[in-house]
């Protein structure tokens, strides 16, 4: 496999423990190609620990005033990074090295996109996101950052 | 929705009509061939025969794992009287009484206070098996090199290399099969197999039942030492004078203290001969050997069912893994009457040993090991404080030791034997150990924990990497049982740091896996039972345990449960369950239904599935839910029958979630008309209190509620 | 990302996609990407500082409450249904609040820092002023009162004498009810009407939080 191994798994989680979004993505840095490298069993994992770290994050949450909570778990080699908003939306990003700078640029693009989702009139709180414009501009701003 | 759900082979054997392998229908077959008790007697000893007050209490796993050991040196003529019995040897018949000491022992701690026990144990063990588990290293002494700058590919870690791990797993496999066995041909129901916590505490009670003979701590080395003969012994106090030779003679490894106590056991035999000369000789061995003598008078006759005072021979709980699969084995061979014939004795002979053991204990063990603890505190402290000048003031306040290395001790020569990897064991450090341990045996936690903190940094300072592992890991047992409050201080500064120290050495200087494992595990169940935080910790290090563990073994996945267990146990506060652990719990539960799925333990599968379930019955996360469907295939826990219907429900499922909305508005203006009249009262009344809004809008931090609520005008 | 291939759909879309369903995004998709540009292409900032007309708004929000009005059964159901309404604003003005504050943005962990929020920046940038009043109410522990002398949605808004338990502003306490269980702070609110001398419009939003919402308080905040 050339290139960097490293993959990206990331989901927006709405109130219900439920996922509103998922996307995998590989690195660009390092002459990466972007492409995600998860082994099949490495797909409910990813979704595993992403639900689990939810108890962290109902832990931290009420710690911290900041919407950015940085690395909230960790399993094994698997990094979890969480963004939360306003409205108890989670962002959790899963990597495996520690760069916090970088995953907050990441995730306040995320934000952006968010709340214009939220804007639109027809869309509720805990929908799934479905837009294929959403899914472009997620996958750009993870090539401009991660 | 439709998931693809494939149908693995090992779903295909459980499921159809033949789970079992070909080893597994032989060792079907061989019991089906007894009636249901003999099935049970040959799994009795598991959890599932034990008393539940000892499977719930961890506590007591503990207790009993660190026990005084008690060589057992015989002659000949004793053995056989108790062949004539039906057993192999008298180590045999009084093994398993020495696990629950009659009555109440009471011992004095190091403040002079007495402490009662209700369940005091001690271990018998040949004393030529301490001889025949010698560390390589005394045989070919030289044969140990240092390598990498103060590596040590030290021999005595070597018998703690692990051999025993895999027997525990092979004998938990065949315990678990067997009650796979009792679930599949109805004879338990999955309740009653204790699919729980109950293998797990025979897991880790077996591996802390063979403590393997080693330089770092004195646990497995003899207390004391029974010596026995019998009344048919023709010179009997000549005999004794060559059993205590021929005991000091053996050729036990030389860290092992050879200074413990005797005790003279005079056996008559009642069937056969008189009693008048027994006690008479029983006189004379006072005379020559003092007071720690006994006399048991026991029955040389077979015991069979039928006889009016029969009972049946206690099973040890604590037999090492290696010989309770030994014996499993040899069971299955032997014929079936010869099986359970050997396995009563005379309710008189029980009473006799019981009597025995516990005279032995409560008036020779326990008084000797008190008066050494007192005398080596004393002297080899004050020794200590001569040789290296330093102020102790250990045993007299928790946390005493502000003992620094002063300039002149390093300067002189080190008692550490780099060479054996030992110390002698009259050297001040191998005494303190003794001590330590001691004291802990005797549940003197404080001390012991005094001890063990302030020998680390000796051991440390001769570099003696095994011993400081020992004494780490040993520190924070002991403080753990000292019941201390854990604060978070005390586990990130201490628990963290010695457990991940200890199992460096353990693990990366010595490869003595065992030895890590023992060490996490029993941290683990410690931490466990203070609950809270400290269970989240103790979830932690069992992860840690896990990576000693990678294959797909029993005790991974027992691990793996245990782990789920651990998180469990945070159940978080007040009605919302803040700060619970229910995800991560339920997560550990799927990951360790998986490894009992590999090991084809199907029972235990589908318990860690229904545990977990709930947590994720209308989870939305694809990959789980088609995972999950996966498991519960694989286990048993759908009937291929069912899965036409389930594919079927999953469909229409499907299309109510999408008409669900609209359901829920429906349901929202239903409940609107029947909420009709919720609307708070409000008169204009209310007396209030006003919140003063800062600028920025932010938030009064500092102020708190009677600040901010004290009686201020509106 | 094709359709078909990504992993990442939710169940109800996942496994099989209708035809008529995967035809019509494509289709919309095309339309979308070559002539207008979709909501993700504006800026969130772009009406921050623009001003609505007052009777333009004044004009929706009286649409809307007729509107309402058609199909309840009486003056709670009306309020219930304002509430729900308000409550869809709430719930997008707090996310775009906080984007507005950038790297600066807090989330509220406790129950006065919320209320504070609320009736500070979040009052502040819907109706550019703050409220007049947040209270504590003195027997309960669970209520607390945030009162507007004179709401802006009931300018226009004359209500007839049958109706007299009417508060039209019960739109205002669904966006306060929004903004807390956005930030799990769940209750209820209500607006009642509690005319003074000086202000006869005088609306108060009366806040009773949810029991747990005081439990947790009491766990998280309790020995600090």
């Amino acid at each position: 496999m050339a290139g960097s191994t490293t993959s990206y798994y990331f989901v927006i989680i709405g109130t219900k423990d439920n996922p509103l979004y998922e996307a995998e993505f590989g690195t660009f840095k390092q002459g990466g190609d972007g492409v995600p490298k998860f082994r099949e069993e490495q797909r409910h994992m990813n979704q595993f620990i992403a639900h689990s770290s939810l108890d962290c994050i109902e832990d931290l949450q009420w710690a911290s005033k900041e919407m950015y909570l940085k690395t909230v778990d960790k399993f094994n080699n698997t990094w979890v990074s969480c963004f939360l908003t306003g409205g108890n939306i989670k962002f959790l990003l899963l990597h495996d090295a520690r760069s916090d700078e970088p995953i907050r640029q990441f995730f306040t693009d995320v934000y952006d996109l968010y709340c214009k989702t939220l804007m639109n009139p027809f869309y509720e709180v805990n929908m799934a996101i479905r837009s294929q414009t959403f899914d472009q501009k997620i996958k750009a701003a993870a090539k401009k950052y991660l | 929705m439709a998931l693809p759900l494939e149908i693995p082979p090992r779903a295909r054997s459980a499921i159809g009509a033949s789970k079992a392998s070909p080893m597994y229908n032989l060792r079907s077959s061989i019991v089906s061939t007894g009636s249901t008790t003999s099935l049970a007697s040959l799994f009795a000893g598991t959890g599932a025969s034990l008393p539940r007050d000892i499977v719930d209490d961890i506590k007591s796993v503990i207790h009993h794992a660190f026990v005084p050991h008690i060589a057992v040196h015989v002659s000949d003529d004793v053995n056989d009287i108790i062949r004539e019995k039906g057993l192999p040897d008298l180590y045999q018949l009084i093994r398993s009484y020495g696990e629950k000491v009659q009555g109440r022992i009471t011992a004095r701690d190091s403040q002079g206070s007495s402490v009662t026990f209700e369940d005091f144990a001690v271990r018998f063990v040949r004393l030529s098996d301490i001889a025949q588990r010698p560390d390589r290293n005394s045989r070919n002494g030289a044969g140990s090199t240092l390598r990498n700058g103060g590596q040590w590919d030290g021999a005595s870690a070597e018998s703690m290399n692990s051999e025993e791990l895999p027997l525990v797993d092979e004998l938990l496999d065949l315990h678990l099969s067997h009650a796979e066995e009792l679930i599949e041909t109805s004879l338990a129901t999955e309740a009653e197999s204790h699919t729980g916590q109950a293998f797990y505490l025979l897991y880790l009670r077996k591996l802390l039942s063979g403590f393997p003979v080693t330089s770092h701590e004195t646990f497995s080395h003899p207390v004391a030492c029974l010596i026995a003969i019998s009344s048919r012994n023709p010179s009997p106090i000549d005999t004794l004078r060559q059993l205590y030779k021929s005991g000091a003679e053996m050729e036990i490894p030389g860290y092992v203290n050879k200074e413990y106590l005797r005790y003279y056991v005079l056996v008559h035999d009642e069937d056969k001969d008189d009693i008048q000369k027994s006690t008479a000789l029983f006189e004379q061995m006072k005379r020559h050997f003092g007071l720690h003598c006994h006399l048991l008078r026991i029955r040389s006759s077979m015991c069979i069912v039928s006889d009016e005072d029969s009972v049946p021979l206690a099973k040890s709980q604590w037999l090492p893994a290696s010989d309770e699969l030994a014996e499993l084995h040899s069971r299955q061979e032997d014929d079936i009457e010869g099986d359970s014939l050997s396995r009563f004795i005379h309710g008189s002979d029980e009473s006799a040993i019981k009597t025995m053991i516990r005279e032995m204990v409560a008036q020779s063990i326990i008084p000797f090991m008190e008066r050494n603890i007192a005398s080596w505190n004393d002297q080899i402290l004050s020794r200590r404080k001569g040789i290296g000048g330093r102020v102790l003031s250990f045993s007299r306040r928790f946390l005493g030791s502000t003992a620094t290395r002063s300039a002149t001790n390093s300067a002189t020569a080190s008692n550490f034997d780099p060479v054996t990897n030992s110390y002698d064991p009259v050297t001040p450090e191998a005494q303190m150990r003794k001590l330590a341990d001691w004291a802990f045996m005797l549940r003197d936690w404080k001390l012991a924990y005094d001890v063990y903190n302030t020998i680390r940094t000796d051991f440390n300072n001769d570099k003696a990497w095994l011993h400081v592992a020992g004494a780490q890991e040993m520190t924070i047992i002991s403080l753990l049982l000292t019941g201390q409050a854990i604060t978070p201080k005390i586990r990130t500064d201490t628990i963290d740091v010695y457990l991940d120290a200890a199992c460096y050495s353990y693990v990366t200087r010595f490869r003595a896996f065992y030895a890590a494992l023992r060490c996490l595990l029993v941290t683990v169940e410690l931490l466990r039972l203070s609950g809270g935080s400290s269970a989240e910790l103790a979830a932690k290090w069992a992860i840690k345990a896990l990576d000693l563990n990678i294959r797909p073994t029993v005790g991974r996945a027992l691990i793996s449960q245990r782990v789920g267990d651990c998180y469990a146990v945070r159940q978080g506060a007040g009605s919302g369950g803040w700060g619970g652990r229910r995800r991560k719990a339920a997560m550990w539960h799927v990951l360790a239904a998986d490894t009992w799925i590999q090991l084809g333990k199907y029972a235990q599968a589908r318990h860690c599935i229904d545990v977990a379930m709930p947590r994720y019955m209308s989870t939305e996360f694809v990959y789980i839910r088609r995972f999950l469907d996966q498991l519960k295939l694989d286990s048993g826990h759908v009937n291929l029958l069912d899965l036409g219907s389930m594919k079927i429900s999953d469909d229409t499922e499907k299309d109510s979630a999408d008409t669900d909305d609209v359901d829920e508005e429906k349901v929202d203006i239903a409940e609107a008309l029947i909420e009709e009249g919720e609307k708070p009262r409000f008169d204009g009344k209310r007396r209030s209190i006003l919140i003063p809004q800062t600028a920025n809008g932010d938030a009064p931090g500092m102020m708190t509620m009677e600040e901010s609520f004290n009686d201020r005008p509106l | 990302m094709n359709r078909d291939t990504s992993p990442f759909r939710p169940a109800s879309t996942g496994a099989s996609p209708t035809p008529k369903h995967a035809s019509l995004t494509a289709s919309t998709n095309l339309r979308y990407s070559l002539t207008r540009k979709s909501i993700y292409d504006r800026h969130l900032n772009r009406t921050k500082t623009s001003e609505l007309s007052k009777s333009a708004f004044a004009f929706l929000f009286g649409e809307m409450v007729q509107h309402a009005q058609k199909k309840v059964y009486g003056v709670q159901d009306l309020e219930k249904k304002l509430n729900q309404h308000g409550y869809a604003v709430g719930q997008r003005f707090l996310e775009l609040l906080l984007w507005r504050e950038g790297r600066t943005a807090k989330r509220e962990t406790r129950i006065l820092g919320i209320l504070q929020f609320i009736s500070h920046s979040l009052y502040r940038a819907i109706f550019q002023k703050p409220a007049d009043t947040l209270e504590k109410v003195r027997e309960n522990e669970d209520e607390y009162m945030i009162s507007d002398n004179d709401p802006l949605v009931n300018s226009y808004i004359s209500v007839p004498k049958e109706m007299s338990q009417l508060n039209c502003a019960a739109f205002i306490a669904g966006i306060i009810e929004a903004v807390l269980d956005g930030h799990c702070f769940p209750a209820k609110v209500t607006a009642h009407t509690a005319p003074s001398d000086m202000w006869p419009g005088r609306t108060v939003f009366l806040i009773k939080f949810e029991p747990e919402v005081l439990e947790r308080e009491g766990l998280r905040h309790g020995s600090t």
